[in-house]
This record gives structure tokens, C-alpha cells and sequence, in this order.
């Protein structure tokens, strides 16, 4: 287990790379972000002198090359337009997209587990239909719209939740709402499938001649086997909510990377959109990390050598 | 199975738990607080960086400029009393005396002295250096009167210098610039409290200002970049003043009890840009014509309707200095049958292609504008081929457009709009031959906005930006639109007006009693 977590971690340097290189040279190609830091009437002299100080007169194998040797000692320079530490920002800002995207996951699984196991367990029944009904719903509606809904429902008809803002577990409510939409939705048919496959399994079969509980036949046998493909989308949607949680960040005004990363991606904050893909996509090889390792757990027959 | 339900009853208690933890919403404790619903990102708070509309806004409660502007566009006296000018490159400024800074120390000369400084270094990359490169030196005559040596003569000195917030020197070295941009030191109304980027930035009163305390205790601006999230965060209660408000939802709000959509005609002018170097648009009559072809007015009343947009005969509206009053508001009026004889009379039998770019999310409405520009254009026979683009990308590409030279009719959306009120800044980044976008290259336009710029005596001036406006007008390298309406909302328990200016100043607005 040590050799195989040790290579993993290995593999996440060459995904570093990667990632770094990609994002390196998609913004060099987007254009100069002095043009738009700049007002109109700067003169050209004013531009070289701001293309000098961000670096940006250098040729781009010492920038990429100041980039990688930085990143190791977590420093991504200074943002263009906040003035800060990129670190800092990223820092500052990467507790509450955690903090979303945990609750999301969270309040998908808590719904999408029995819901799934019931709708697998009776399909075409009335519960089978709920399920196919949340799904469709909740990978069609588009996040903005149901953002919206829920501030006008329960902010402002019903007037007992904030409209957005990140200050008390109140306003943690609206957005995990919004972001769970469509992980609810991808959990409840993975599971689904999953309990559909293994009620057909012969030791289900087994555990039933057997005289075993149908309850005990569920929760034990039927879904412990059906979880893992769920389990693993769930990593991989964590992983993609923390980044990519930019509709409800912007709805709810909730101040996640997310939004510090479409923020830089528009206004070419190179340093930004540098460290903050850096870091998500760190986060997002440890998460895959931690599921790989919590498999053995969940299923015996799986080993790392 | 009824372990499972068991099971589940649990599950849906915790959900139900987690969705509704926290029950009801706490309400406003404080009623001397007042929140204002901003739609940009802020990025920083160290004043001398930032020209942004809605940065200017915090700005101002924190900071003091030299002078502010009142509702008549007037400069009034703020931490300048006074300035003379005492020779075409040299101006004398007297400061106010007894002014503190939020640490408590005094406000002098080298402060001001200081914050033009940091501005103009490049290092700073400040918004406003383009707004004061023509300042050479400052120079600390004693600690309330200050000197600022200009380049070459600059009438419009204290137009834009006033615009800059003054920093607190001692505290900006003592804190370096990062620090100072989250904890910004200012002699303003209000001191600096709490920033969450992204979230909000708090405020509380400071009661040792040399106006006097200010009306409220504390003063929250709000970031809420979606529009719809702003209005509903205005009806929930949780705003008491919205910008932005999007045209369509104006009535809406209007219909609420206890609150108020308003719209004022803004600072900001929109227009087309014309490549007149090549192609049909090299010929004046085309470009008249192509006037002729666009109705403003419909895109007014039924886009932009309610927002109190109205035509104009420039780049920026007529509250900028030097605005001719002897030219027609509306030069080129809707007349087909007009502009196809001009389009005859220049060769063009038929309607050609047309390129026509424009920013998306720029401006207010900026893609509608674009698809009706290109609708009116369609229906009399053009072939119009409308690309919208993120603002970074159109930039740069109408930047570049000078290095191509083809024969096609190509036209640039674009809106100006800048508290200096000056009409030859605009001019002189967009219409001078040599500009950066240098599309219009009219010898006899550059050699009169060229006089404009340095010329001290302000009635020789005025005529001379006339005579700029007036080639304008009749050379047309622009489509002429229409001046945007401002459009805020805000809850009757406050007593306010809105500016059209894009100042929100808590100064003056005060609680309803």
C-alpha cells in the first residue's frame, strides 16, 4: 500500500506538469493582460513599463520555468488585479469552496442513497419513477435558474433564508441546495444500476434461501456491492465542484475559487488562473487519491501492491 | 424493512436538519446600517489603483479626494481648499488644515505628495496614472500648500487629479502595498472594518471626520455579480440600494411597496466605431449614410426602454466640458431614403458586407445592441457578419485592426464614459491620427484636438473642442448612439437620490424617520 500511495503521488508531479504547461500557454495565447489592466490612454511606454514589472517582457521559457520552480515553494506571485499574494487568495478562499462542495456531496448521498437502493430494489414503482423524475431534473435544470427559484422561494416569498453571502450556516443552505442538484441526480441512477445488478447476483439468491432479512439483504449485501461506482463518481464530482461551482458561487455571491478563477480567466490575472488550476487540480488528484485507498475498505478483493 | 424506514426517517431528520439549520433569518439588528448591492468584483481597497466605477464608490467613504464633485457637476473644496495656477506648467494647491487620518495622524502637503507619487510610479501599475502622466513633480511648498509641476500645460489637472483618493503615506510604508490594499488608511467618513473578498466589504463611521459624524454607523457594500440575485437581494431585505438594475425589471421593483427604481442619465456614451481607412467607409457620404440606416430610438424604446437612454451627437454626452450646444442632438436622424442616395451619390448602388464586432457583458445590453445594429442593417439589403466577443479578446483584436489594411466595412461597438467629464480624453484615445486605435486619421481633427489639449485659456479651449466636435459631426468615424441611463433601486427607509455621476455616496443619503 505505502509503494503503491508513494507512486500515486509520484504520478501527481507529471499531472502538475501538465497542468501547469496547458494553463501556461492557453493564457499566453489568450493575449496581454496589460492591455486590459491599462486604461485606454496609456501610453506605450506606460505598457512596456507594466509588461517589464509582471515579467511579462521575459522570454516564456524563464516564465514557465519561474512558474514551476515557484510553485514547489507554493508561491504563485502577485495577483495583477488584487495586488495580493495569489497564495493568500487561493488560501482564503479555498476553505468555503470546500465547505460547498462537502455539504453538496453530503446532501446528495444523504438523499441519493435511499432513494437509489428503493428505486433499484422496486423498479418501475412509484419510487422508481421519483428517482428518474430527480434525475432528469436535476441534470437538466440549469444551476442558475434553480439558484434563482430558491432565493425567490425562500428568501424572499418565504423570508427565512438569506439571499447569499457566505457569513453563517444559514447561507450555506441555498447553494448546497443548488450545487447538489445534479450530483443527487448522477448518485441516485449509479445506484440504481448498481442494486438492479447485484439483486441479480447469485449470492443475493443465496443470502435469501438462506433466510436472511430482506433488510439485511439490502443494506449489507446489495448495497455495499452497489456503492462503488457511486462512490467514485463522488470523488470525481467533489474534485470538479470545488473549481467548478462558478454558476452558484456567482448566484449566491458565495467567494470560492471558483469565482477567483473566472475572474482571472476574464480579466487575464495570469498569476490567478496559474495557481488556482494548480491547486484544484492538486486537490483533485489527492481526492481521487483517498477514494482509490478507501476501495480496500469497502470491497476485500481489492489490493494495491 | 422497518429497520429501513427506521433508517431513512433518520437520514431525512439530518437532511432536513442540514437544509434548515439555522431557522429563521436573523433580522436587520442594525438600523443605522445601510448595504448597498454592488455588480463588480472589487479587487482591491488601496484607492490610488482601482478607477472602477463601483471601487470608486467604497472609495469615497473611506478616502477624501482633493475636491468632489456636488450634483451640478461643480468641484467642491475637499482636502483642497483652493488652487491657483501660477504659470501654464505649474499648479498651487492650499490643503485643508486639521484633517486626520483614521490612525489618527495628521493629513499634510506629503501625503498628497505621496499618493500622486505612488500613482505615476509604474511599478503601481495604477488606472489612474494615465489619467495625471502629464504631471512631471510634486513638490511640498509648506504642510497645507502643495505644488504640482505639469509636463507641457494640462488644463484638465484638476479634473482628473481630483478624482485620485489620498493615501495616508506614513501608513502605506509602514504597511507595504499588499497590506495597505486590504487595510486601507484614509482621512474618508467611514474607517475601513472587514473585506471578504468576494463577499463584502464593511464599514464604520468615523466620527472625528472634519465634516462632522456621517448619517449612518455603518456602511456595507455587497458584492452580487448576477443581476437577478441583486434585485431579489433589494426585495428580501438583505440591500438597501442596488446599481445596475437590469431594464426589464424596473417596473417589477416599482410595483413593490417600499421600494424604488429610478434611472438618471449617465456619464457614459455608447457608439460605433468605424474603421474609416478602408473599404466603402473611406467615403464620408457612406458613413453618413450608414448614420442614416441605424434607428437609435427604436433600440431605446424597446431595448433599453425605461432606463433613460437618449441619443447623442458624440462619443460621451453633453455634460462633458467643451459639448458644442449649436449641433443637432440627433445629426443623423433614421431616413432610408436619405442615406441610400447618400450611398448613390458615392458609387454604392448596392448594400455591401458589413463586419460588425461588439463586447458581450460589457456594456448594458451591449449583444441586443449589436443584434439590432445588425437587424436594421439587414433590412435595407446589407450582409452584416456580427461577432460578439469577452472583452479581453475584442480589445485586443480592435487594437490590432490598424495593422490590417483590406476593403472591408468594418465597425467597432464601444462606450465611454469617465467622472473627468473631459470630451478630447476620449477623442484623443480613439478619433487622433497615431491613437492606439487609430482608425480615423483626419489631419485637420488631431491638429485641433492637439491645440485643445494644452490650451490654458479656457474660452479659447471650449471653442476649439467645438470645432473638434463639429468635424465629428460632419465627418462622421462614428456611428452616433445614445447616452446610457444609470438605473438603482433602493428601499424607502432610505432618503436618497441617485447621481448620474455613478457616485453612491452615503453623504448623502440618510435614514427615512
Amino acid at each position: 500500500m505505502g509503494t503503491y500511495i508513494l507512486k500515486r503521488l509520484g504520478s501527481a508531479i507529471f499531472v502538475f506538469l501538465g497542468v501547469s504547461l496547458i494553463v501556461f500557454l492557453c493564457l499566453r495565447i489568450s493575449g496581454d493582460p496589460v492591455e486590459l489592466i491599462l486604461p485606454l490612454g496609456a501610453t506605450q511606454k506606460h505598457i512596456e513599463a507594466a509588461r517589464h514589472s509582471l515579467g511579462l517582457d521575459r522570454p516564456l521559457y524563464e516564465q514557465y520555468g519561474r512558474l514551476i520552480l515557484n510553485t514547489f515553494r507554493l508561491d504563485f506571485g502577485n495577483s495583477i488585479y488584487y495586488r495580493q499574494p495569489v497564495r493568500a487568495l487561493i488560501f482564503r478562499r479555498l476553505p468555503r469552496s470546500l465547505i460547498l462542495s462537502s455539504a453538496a456531496v453530503v446532501l446528495a448521498m444523504l438523499i441519493a442513497i435511499p432513494l437509489g437502493l428503493l428505486a433499484g430494489y422496486k423498479r418501475h414503482s412509484l419510487v422508481d419513477n421519483l428517482s428518474t423524475g430527480i434525475a432528469i431534473s436535476g441534470q437538466s435544470i440549469p444551476s442558475f435558474w434553480l439558484g434563482i427559484m430558491l432565493i425567490i422561494i425562500f428568501a424572499v416569498k418565504i423570508d427565512i433564508l438569506p439571499t447569499g453571502g457566505s457569513r453563517g450556516l444559514q447561507s450555506l443552505v441555498l447553494p448546497t441546495l443548488t450545487l447538489s442538484a445534479i450530483p443527487l441526480a448522477r448518485f441516485t441512477r449509479f445506484l440504481r444500476s448498481g442494486v438492479i445488478d447485484t439483486l441479480s447476483q447469485d449470492y443475493i439468491r443465496t443470502a435469501r434461501a438462506k433466510g436472511v432479512k430482506e433488510s439485511r439483504v439490502l443494506l449489507k449485501h446489495t448495497l455495499k456491492n452497489s456503492i462503488r461506482p457511486a462512490f467514485t463518481d463522488m470523488g470525481m464530482t467533489f474534485g470538479r465542484l470545488i473549481g467548478g461551482a462558478i454558476v452558484t458561487e456567482t448566484v449566491f455571491s458565495w467567494p470560492g475559487v471558483g469565482r477567483l478563477l473566472m475572474d482571472g480567466i476574464t480579466y487575464r490575472d495570469f498569476p490567478v488562473v496559474e495557481g488556482t488550476a494548480i491547486v484544484i487540480a492538486m486537490i483533485f488528484v489527492f481526492i481521487n487519491l483517498i477514494i482509490d485507498i478507501s476501495y480496500t475498505f469497502l470491497d476485500p478483493r481489492v489490493v494495491y501492491k | 424493512m422497518k429497520r429501513i424506514w427506521k433508517i431513512l426517517f433518520v437520514l431525512l431528520v439530518i437532511t432536513v436538519f442540514i437544509v434548515f439549520a439555522g431557522g429563521q433569518k436573523e433580522a436587520e439588528a442594525n438600523t443605522k446600517k445601510v448595504t448597498i448591492g454592488n455588480s463588480a468584483t472589487i479587487w482591491t481597497l488601496d484607492g490610488s489603483i482601482d478607477s472602477g466605477g463601483q471601487s470608486r464608490n467604497i472609495y469615497f467613504h473611506i478616502y477624501d479626494n482633493l475636491y468632489v464633485r456636488d450634483r451640478g457637476d461643480k468641484w467642491q473644496s475637499a482636502l483642497a481648499l483652493s488652487h491657483e495656477i501660477i504659470d501654464d506648467l505649474t499648479w498651487e494647491l492650499s490643503l485643508r488644515k486639521g484633517v486626520k487620518f483614521h490612525t489618527g495622524e495628521e493629513f499634510t502637503a506629503k501625503d498628497v505628495k505621496f499618493t500622486i507619487e505612488h500613482v505615476l510610479d509604474p511599478k503601481s501599475l495604477s488606472k489612474w496614472k494615465a489619467f495625471i502622466d502629464l504631471v512631471d513633480r510634486v513638490e511640498v511648498v509648506d504642510p497645507y500648500t502643495v505644488r504640482i509641476i505639469t509636463k507641457e500645460p494640462f488644463p484638465g489637472l484638476i479634473n482628473n487629479v481630483a478624482l485620485i483618493p489620498i493615501l495616508s503615506e506614513t501608513a502605506f510604508k509602514k504597511m507595504g502595498a499588499d497590506d495597505f490594499g486590504r487595510n486601507p488608511v484614509g482621512t474618508g467618513p467611514y474607517v475601513f472594518e472587514k473585506w471578504v473578498e468576494g463577499e463584502y466589504v464593511t464599514l464604520r463611521e468615523n466620527k472625528e471626520h472634519w465634516r462632522g459624524a456621517p448619517p449612518f454607523e455603518v456602511v456595507e457594500f455587497r458584492e452580487i455579480i448576477d443581476d437577478f440575485a441583486r434585485v431579489a437581494a433589494l426585495e428580501a431585505g438583505d440591500v438597501d440600494i442596488i446599481v445596475n438594475v437590469p431594464p426589464d425589471l424596473i417596473s417589477r421593483i416599482n410595483q413593490k411597496p417600499n421600494l424604488v427604481a429610478q434611472t438618471v442619465p449617465s456619464i457614459r456614451g455608447m457608439y460605433v466605431l468605424i474603421d474609416t481607412r478602408c473599404g466603402p467607409f473611406k467615403d464620408v457620404r457612406v458613413r453618413q449614410a450608414i448614420n442614416h440606416f441605424v434607428d437609435v430610438n427604436e433600440f431605446i424604446e424597446f431595448v433599453l426602454g425605461g432606463t433613460g437612454a437618449k441619443p447623442i451627437n458624440n462619443m460621451v454626452p453633453p455634460m462633458y466640458f467643451g459639448h458644442n450646444k449649436d449641433l443637432p442632438i440627433e445629426p443623423y436622424p433614421y431616413d432610408p431614403e436619405k442615406a441610400e442616395g447618400l450611398l448613390k451619390k458615392a458609387g454604392y448602388t448596392e448594400p455591401f458586407e458589413i463586419e460588425l464586432y461588439g463586447p458581450i457583458g460589457r456594456y448594458l445590453k451591449d449583444r441586443e445592441l449589436a443584434q439590432v445594429i445588425e437587424g436594421q442593417l439587414e433590412k435595407h439589403g446589407f450582409k452584416v457578419h456580427y461577432e460578439g466577443m469577452e472583452w479581453g479578446t475584442y480589445f485586443t483584436y480592435m487594437r490590432t485592426r490598424q495593422d490590417v489594411t483590406d476593403d472591408k466595412a468594418v465597425l467597432f461597438i464601444l462606450g465611454y464614459g469617465a467622472p473627468h467629464y473631459e470630451t478630447i480624453t476620449p477623442w484623443n484615445e480613439f478619433l487622433r491620427t497615431g491613437s492606439k486605435v487609430n482608425l480615423w486619421q483626419d489631419e485637420e481633427f488631431t491638429k485641433v484636438l492637439d491645440a485643445a489639449l494644452t490650451e490654458m485659456d479656457e474660452d479659447t479651449r471650449i471653442s476649439l473642442i467645438n470645432k473638434g466636435h463639429q468635424l465629428i459631426v460632419e465627418r462622421a468615424p462614428i456611428i452616433f448612439l445614445y447616452q446610457i441611463g444609470d438605473a438603482y433601486a433602493w428601499n424607502e427607509r432610505i432618503n436618497w437620490t441617485p447621481r448620474g455621476d455613478e457616485m453612491v455616496w452615503m453623504l448623502e443619503a440618510s435614514l427615512k424617520e
